[in-house]
């Protein structure tokens, strides 16, 4: 059953019977992480086990891990160096697809076409066992890309039909082809292509805001086909908020303009340029709305003196404009400005409180949300995000100092304890006992190598180290018995003599009877000195270890810990002020656009204002009425 | 007149871009930048996760559990709660991406810790709902005699096909 969740991306931990090895539990684990989109967590975990020698044969399996989890963490060329220094003729079939599959995803990244195309030729995910294809998602949107980037459009098609209708990068995908169709003047196909993401349900937020494009792309398309009443649907079924709703607006009046209904189109740049604040829409409406006016004054059904009053708010407002653009772009250029402008983009979006008011301080230097339109580019968003991940990174290397000291007060002690131990080795004398303990155990040794050697004899020397302890005093007393005899007259010399002599006797064969069972204890006994003494010897190698350790190690690493700190606290400093840099070019580069854009609308304006005053002038000298209506 | 349809349509030739294809050289060396500062500070948490391991929880005393799941058709789970010879050392509540992710083949560390030498013993309580969906609460108990190599236990549930029920193993290996 697991096979079928397990992914083209990784291997899967399969549960079995018995303990898995560590490496099993560690790529277990870098697996849970990474299912929850925790790619720094995974890779963390990827790299201790490298570190740790935690990967046992699964070094392959790690290195694709880490390597994709580096890759979508977006440090790209570390996960190229790791999918290079995985030997492709080392590694299984199976593991060779998945190599092409995460290079496959850098390739196409880079936009590196041609790369591309092998690295996908090798992926081939064979049948399920009731023959249908296996598909993966990713793999058929590259092959789609892929095909898009050759021209073929048609196969694209196939390719992003066979991934799921919610996948995430299918809607991509569709508007991607439909912009080549577009492009390609193609224009059927691209108009079917944008319908199919028109249609979408709104599954995701970038999903909804593709449909939406779409459907404004259709509108443009219907425009460029002469088919204005198509247009027309299209847009006035667009919803009335949203992103897109100005520009819909915008459109559709522009469209009313080309089908030359001004009433129509007057109407729409009125709604639109009542709005307070600026948008190139709403700018866009401000000039449309009196342009359309004197159309209507030409065909008599509206005032020249109203198109020259509108044109001349219109002026008004685009001169207004044009100051505050100067202002800001003046203020761009104070690096605190900035700093204080991306405080917007690294509060905590969970804080809304907060994140309220920093809008509201900013709306109320620049008016309305307008501005966020200038930061709408994908170069922005990145480095704005780059930008609040270096403040994560610096708060979290802030914190650092902290964490080394209790950690280098936790070694400290343990460093303590290690010494304490030292002197309790040598104080108290525990490696003189250990000597001693040592020295037991080569006797037994000896003893027992002698026995199991020596041929029975109803001697001492023989008998003693079989006896047990009651033997042993038997024996001995025995011994002192026979010492006495000398003392005796020979009649009770020789009868206890004998007597002393049977006695000997029946422990003699009581021995050689016993002899076996009484090794095999005496064996036993020797074994377990020598557990003991290994075990003893593993304390004090720990011990002196752990004291060895903590001097040379630990020691050396706090301090390099703080230097590498300092270097990544350097980096972190640098990196954001290359963000600041870049948003503050591009804050001024979009004003310098929009400040062109108003100067040409304010140009046509008093153009326009001029010949309304010119016609004006005429009709006055003239006597005629220069509009179709009286004022 | 034309103006405003262009204006109006450059607006909409945003369009002509793709949207996943953008980068430039400037945006590129930004990118080198930031990978530099990532691996940096990638290499430093790594090298301070094992400074940590070996500091707080030495070989010769750790203990680390695991949690793992086949299948898990027959028991949904909502919470484990482990005991350390007794003694309730963690909790943990699961959320759907988390039980999700043990789902398809992820394993979790659940707990790393310090025991003494010798006999120990672990308790793991799993909370959740078993099947037809009734609440289902039971427990596996492992004991292990300490060594000097960090000890590893593995708590699997499985589906126990012969009588459609959950079940739940430890193992442990040193």
């Amino acid at each position: 059953m697991k096979q079928f969740l397990c992914e083209l991306l990784f291997t899967c931990a399969l549960a079995g019977s018995g303990t898995p090895p560590i490496e099993d539990l560690t790529y277990g684990t870098l697996l849970y992480e990474y299912f929850q989109e925790d790619h720094q967590a995974a890779l963390l975990t990827a790299l201790v086990a490298q570190q740790q020698g935690r990967r046992g044969e699964k070094q392959t399996q790690f290195d694709l891990a880490a390597g994709s989890f580096a890759f979508a963490d977006g440090m790209y060329d570390y996960a190229n160096q790791t999918f290079a220094a995985i030997p492709e003729g080392e590694i299984e079939p199976l593991d060779q697809m998945r190599l092409s599959f995460h290079l496959a995803r850098e390739y196409h990244r880079r936009q590196d076409w041609t790369a591309l195309g092998p690295q996908l030729a090798n992926i081939e995910l064979g049948k399920s066992w009731f023959g249908k294809q296996k598909l993966h998602p990713e793999v058929e949107y590259m092959r789609g890309e892929y095909a898009v980037h050759l021209g073929e459009y048609d196969k694209a098609a196939q390719h992003f039909n066979l991934m799921a209708e919610t996948h995430p990068l299918r809607a991509y995908g569709l508007f991607n082809l439909g912009v080549a169709y577009r492009l390609a003047d193609q224009l059927p196909q691209s108009q079917q292509t944008f319908q199919t993401l028109a249609n979408l349900p709104a599954y995701s937020d970038e999903a909804y805001d593709l449909s939406q494009r779409a459907k404004l792309a259709l509108a443009l398309i219907a425009r460029q086909q002469k088919d204005t009443q198509s247009a027309e649907t299209v847009l006035s079924a667009l919803p009335g908020e949203g992103r897109y709703q100005e520009v819909a607006m915008a459109a559709y009046g522009g469209l009313a303009m080309d089908n030359q209904d001004y009433e129509l189109a007057a109407r729409i740049w009125m709604t639109l340029q009542e709005q307070d604040y600026w948008t190139p829409s709403t700018a866009t409406a401000r000039l449309g709305f009196p342009l359309s006016l004197e159309k209507l004054a030409g065909e008599q059904r509206a005032s020249t003196e109203l198109a020259l009053l509108q044109f001349q708010r219109a002026e008004a407002s685009f001169m207004s404009r044009l100051d505050d653009l100067t202002r800001l772009s003046a203020q761009a250029e104070d690096p605190q400005w900035v700093q204080s402008l991306l405080e917007v983009f690294a509060n905590d979006e969970q804080d809304d409180e907060q994140m309220q008011v920093l809008m509201q301080k900013w709306q109320d230097q620049l008016g309305h949300t307008d501005w966020l339109e200038w930061l709408a580019t994908d170069k922005i968003n990145q480095a704005l995000t780059q930008w609040r991940a270096l403040n994560e990174m610096e708060t979290w290397v802030g914190a650092l100092p902290e964490k080394l000291g209790a950690l280098e007060r936790v070694a400290a002690e343990q460093r303590r304890r290690g010494e304490q131990a030292q002197l309790m080795l040598q104080g108290e004398g525990l490696l003189a006992k250990r000597e001693l303990l040592q020295a037991r155990v080569n006797e037994a040794r000896a003893e027992l190598s002698a026995l199991r050697d020596a041929t029975p004899k109803p001697e001492s020397a023989w008998m003693m180290p079989l006896a047990d302890p009651e033997e042993r005093a038997l024996l001995t007393e025995l011994g002192d018995m026979r010492k006495l005899l000398v003392l005796m007259n020979d009649k009770d010399r020789a009868k206890w003599s004998a007597r002393i002599g049977r006695l000997e006797g029946v422990l003699f064969y009581r021995l050689v009877d016993e002899r076996a069972a009484r090794l095999q204890a005496l064996n036993k006994t020797h074994k377990d000195l020598l557990t003991v003494l290994a075990d003893v010897d593993a304390r004090i190698e720990r011990v002196q270890g752990a004291e060895s350790n903590f001097m040379a190690g630990v020691g050396t690493d706090f301090l390099v810990f703080q230097d590498r700190a300092a270097d990544i606290t350097r980096m972190v400093n640098a990196a954001r002020n290359s963000r600041e840099t870049l948003l503050a070019d591009e804050i001024r580069g979009r004003m310098q656009q929009e400040m062109e854009q108003v100067q040409q609308y304010l140009l046509v304006t008093r153009i326009a204002i001029a010949r309304a005053t010119d016609q004006l002038s005429v009709a006055s000298t003239s006597g005629l009425q220069p509009g179709g209506l009286q004022q | 007149m034309t103006g405003i349809a262009k204006s109006i349509g450059a607006a909409l030739l945003l369009f002509g871009c793709a949207l996943v294809w953008a980068d430039d050289t400037k945006s590129a060396a930004l990118d080198v930048e930031m990978e530099d500062v990532k691996k940096a500070l990638v290499e430093l948490k790594r090298d301070l996760v094992i400074l940590e391991e070996d500091l707080l929880f030495p070989a010769s005393s750790q203990v680390s559990v695991f949690l793992s799941m086949d299948v898990g058709e027959f028991f949904e789970l909502d919470a484990v709660t482990l005991k350390l010879n007794n003694k309730e050392v963690t909790h943990h509540l699961y959320t759907e991406k988390q039980v999700d992710a043990l789902f398809r083949g992820g394993v979790q560390k659940l707990y790393v810790g310090n025991v003494k030498q010798g006999d120990n013993r672990v308790t793991a309580f799993f909370t959740g709902r078993g099947p037809n969906g009734r609440d289902f609460r039971r427990a596996t108990t492992v004991e292990f005699e300490k060594g000097f190599e960090p000890t590893f236990i593995a708590l699997a549930i499985s589906d126990e096909t012969a009588d459609f029920q959950p079940d739940f193993v430890a193992d442990v290996s040193n």
